[in-house]
């Protein structure tokens, strides 16, 4: 009978703990049964080489993590359910986050829902199951705080954002949470853990600087929620870190370790790129809340311009069942201005129709009934029409020709009350459509009041007009009426 | 050649987060930056490290994984790119782009890693939070609009603020209760709006220019001055003044039928009414940008006057 002496043992310890077997006592009972194996095959008269060769070839390193996998199916059936909770929870959550976000662009119903179901799968199923599969994995003392941080840390973060997105109360605590569990508690352990397992000082201070480099950058996040002074200044400080000393460092050490190019590294590039896109992207943007501004502009404009227009329309009716003696020769004055700013006015219904139905791709019913209801709107923020539909290619839009009538209209008002200064003046005041400087540039009325921008921008542009043409329109009719009584 | 898609992975990384920064200080040639970043990353460091990857494994395997990762991220940052400088087309590869990496990248790489069992869990972890990171920010980014919105609200000042002073010199020949109420309430007003314009270093707002402030994405004077001076902010107190106004002019007796009902629509205070789950204060003052709380202001203002022309005719 055969024994291996203690330097044959430790070659098979160091190949089994070269498999990764971390699973309880998993490994020492394989260490055991390989030993009996060689054994049984080295009393077959082979030498320890050959013998454990042979072995080797019916259990390599693979098949050791087999044997280590099913075991822990076995003993766990937590483990595999956990594990294909979390294969399909993540892919479906992110596919529904990725579809959503697609609708919410292109103002499709439907986003909201897949918003929420999406954020609601990542943060129940996808994420206790990954971190719990990740932490029987890993198996490690001392790695469960790590491991409970990122899940609490994690799942308050999303939910924040999800509350924000959907406006519901709490978001801003739930993210604090998150940014405070993340920044103070996940990222010190994981350096910790990190600084255990390095292999020499280059090693560990390359942790150190991507470390602290990623807790200035949250920092700033931080900071600019909070909306405290500085955040730019550590945001550039935190990315110049990252990016500048951190990832050069790391990469040039794994391409030393390794001479190939690794998933690892392009996975590495790759997020850093989504990661610097997205950062800056986002400090470029405000909240589509500010549009409700121009909404509001616009309804305010119509309530007026709709009571102008009763207005003048009663005004002119009651000026026409006077007797004839009292109208003498304004009849004809009075229709002709009151039939000029009708004109006008209709010219511009029809634009915001026109504008509203390329916009959203509706009918005209539907489009008038937007003109009184611009919250209605969609796509509030599309330009591409605008600028189209208003400027033209060569010149040729339609504010350009909304700009000769607004012309035409102020020269009748001019020629009809050619004696009154306080009306001539109004109107030049009111419907000055010259050039103006704008960002330091002189530039035309068409081009301030329409390039690029956002339909309900435009709409609201139109109403402003529309109201003042019939606040001019009812003074005009007035003066006229009261003149020479 | 290894050297070279190292140093080409590193410099894109460089040149991306170099051309973000010029852009967001609004610097010349920002856009040369983030194009020549995104070329280096789709056309050389991509294609050439994915094959890289690809020939030095030991078995040629994951074959479908290298070509559907790179085309994946090859559309999502062109049309990144397209995005970012404004080229025709991009709305196209934004749909196509933005859940490609969901729903073709992540179940091809689940498929044909199911199978592999090493070190699979530690890098599907890293590849789900990347994909998290990136579904996250993208729904941010889709809910959001470019600040460059924020300067046209100056038009809107603008356009009012003439209708306002067209509509002074109407009304300044007549002076009577109605004219003096309004009046107050409008120099109450131009007195808020005076005093966050000072608060934020634009005390020439009275040009004749259509861009009237510089810092429009401000937020915090707006907020400090409507909700937190002297402990309760002077949007509550304006609140209440309008509400006095409304109910001055409705109780003055020359006003008929139309003008009432004009005066309660544009002076209607009320909060979460049947019309609106929102108060008065989140209806008027969506944010509290700058820009937008000056809109909001001046848009009282002129319906102040608009009334005050109204019955005084």
């Amino acid at each position: 009978m055969y024994t291996l002496n203690k330097q044959q043992v430790d070659t098979i310890v160091a190949d089994v703990e070269m498999a990764k077997i971390t699973f309880l006592h998993l490994a020492e009972d394989l260490i055991d049964h390989i030993c009996c194996e060689v054994e049984q095959e080295m009393n077959q008269g082979k030498s320890f080489n050959e013998a454990y060769e042979i072995i080797k070839q019916q259990t390599g390193i693979k098949v050791l993590q087999k044997i280590q996998e099913n075991t822990r199916l076995l003993i766990d059936k937590n483990y595999k359910l956990m594990k294909t909770t979390m294969k399909i929870s993540g892919l479906i959550s992110l596919a529904m986050l990725g579809l959503a976000t697609v609708f919410k662009i292109f103002h499709w119903p439907g986003a909201g829902i897949g918003l929420v179901l999406g954020f609601f799968i990542l943060c129940v199923l996808f994420f206790p199951s990954a971190i719990y599969v990740n932490y029987r994995d890993a198996k490690k003392k001392g790695q469960l705080i790590l491991h409970l941080s990122i899940l609490v840390g994690g799942i308050a973060f999303m939910a924040g954002i999800l509350f924000k997105v959907q406006h519901w109360p709490g978001a801003n605590i739930l993210m604090e949470i998150g940014f405070i569990v993340l920044l103070w508690i996940f990222l010190p352990i994981l350096l910790y853990v990190k600084l255990k397992t390095a292999s020499d000082k280059k090693e560990k201070r390359i942790y150190i600087i991507g470390v602290i480099a990623l807790m200035v950058f949250e920092i700033s996040t931080a900071f600019k929620m909070f909306h405290w002074p500085g955040a730019f200044v550590l945001m550039l400080l935190g990315s110049a870190m990252l990016f500048w000393i951190f990832l050069p460092m790391f990469t040039y050490r794994k391409f030393k370790e390794s001479g190939k190019i690794t998933g690892q590294y392009i996975f590495l590039i790759t997020t850093s790129m989504f990661f610097i896109l997205f950062t800056f992207l986002l400090a470029m943007n405000v909240s589509k809340n500010v549009l409700v501004t121009f909404v509001n502009d616009d309804s305010d404009k119509l309530i007026v311009a709709q009571y102008y227009e009763n207005k003048n329309d009663k005004l002119v009716a009651d000026f026409l069942s006077q007797p004839d003696s009292l109208k003498t020769n304004k009849e004809s004055q009075i229709i002709k201005i009151q039939q000029e700013a009708h004109d006008l006015c209709n010219f511009i219904h029809d634009i915001k129709i026109e504008l509203i139905q390329a916009v959203e791709n509706v009918d005209s019913a539907t489009a008038i009934e937007y003109l009184s209801k611009t919250f209605m709107i969609n796509s509030k923020d599309n330009n591409d029409f605008v600028t189209k539909i208003m400027l033209g290619k060569n010149a040729n839009g339609l504010a350009i020709s909304l700009k000769e009538k607004t012309e035409t209209f102020k020269m009748n008002i001019h020629s009809n009350i050619p004696d009154n200064q306080d009306i001539n003046s109004m109107v030049d005041k009111l419907l000055d459509t010259s050039d103006k400087m704008h960002d330091s540039q002189i530039r035309s009325w068409e081009q301030i009041n329409f390039y690029n921008t956002v339909i309900i921008s435009a709409l609201q542009i139109l109403s402003d007009l529309e109201l003042k043409v019939q606040l001019i329109e009812s003074e005009s009719i007035k003066t006229v009426i009261h003149k020479n009584i | 050649m290894k050297k070279l898609i190292y140093i080409s992975g590193i410099v894109s990384a460089n040149l991306m987060l170099l051309g973000s920064i010029f852009k967001v200080m609004h610097w010349p040639g920002a856009n040369v930056l983030l194009t020549l970043a995104i070329f280096i990353f789709s056309f050389l460091f991509l294609p050439s490290a994915l094959v890289s990857d690809y020939k030095s494994q030991e078995e040629q395997r994951y074959k479908w994984l290298h070509i559907v990762t790179f085309l994946v991220f090859f559309i999502v940052f062109i049309g990144a790119l397209f995005k970012i400088m404004h080229w025709p087309g991009a709305g196209m590869f934004l749909v196509i782009g933005i859940p490609l990496p969901f729903i073709l990248f992540l179940p091809v790489y689940l498929y044909q890693t199911r199978k592999d069992k090493k070190n699979t869990s530690l890098n599907f972890m890293g590849i789900m939070f990347g994909l998290i990171f990136l579904a996250v920010f993208s729904v941010l980014l889709s809910l959001n609009v470019s600040k460059s919105i924020l300067d046209t609200i100056s038009i809107n000042i603008f356009n009012n603020k003439q209708l306002c002073l067209s509509l002074n010199d109407e009304n300044s020949s007549i002076s009577n209760d109605i004219s003096q109420k309004s009046d107050e309430l409008f120099n109450y007003i131009e007195n808020i709006k005076n005093e966050i314009l000072v608060a934020s270093d634009n005390k020439n707002m009275n040009n004749d220019s259509c861009k009237i402030i510089y810092n429009s994405d401000d937020t915090e004077i707006s907020y400090l001055i409507l909700y937190r001076k002297n402990g309760i902010g002077e949007l509550s107190a304006l609140k209440t003044k309008i509400a006095d106004y409304k109910n001055k002019v409705l109780a003055c007796d020359k006003i008929d039928d139309m003008q009432r009902k004009l005066v309660n629509s544009l002076f209607d205070v009320d909060d979460n009414t049947r019309n609106y789950t929102e108060t008065w204060e989140q209806r008027q003052f969506p944010s509290n940008h700058l820009i937008i709380t000056l809109d909001a202001l001046t848009r009282i203002q002129t319906n102040v006057r608009l009334v005050e022309n109204v019955l005084n005719d």
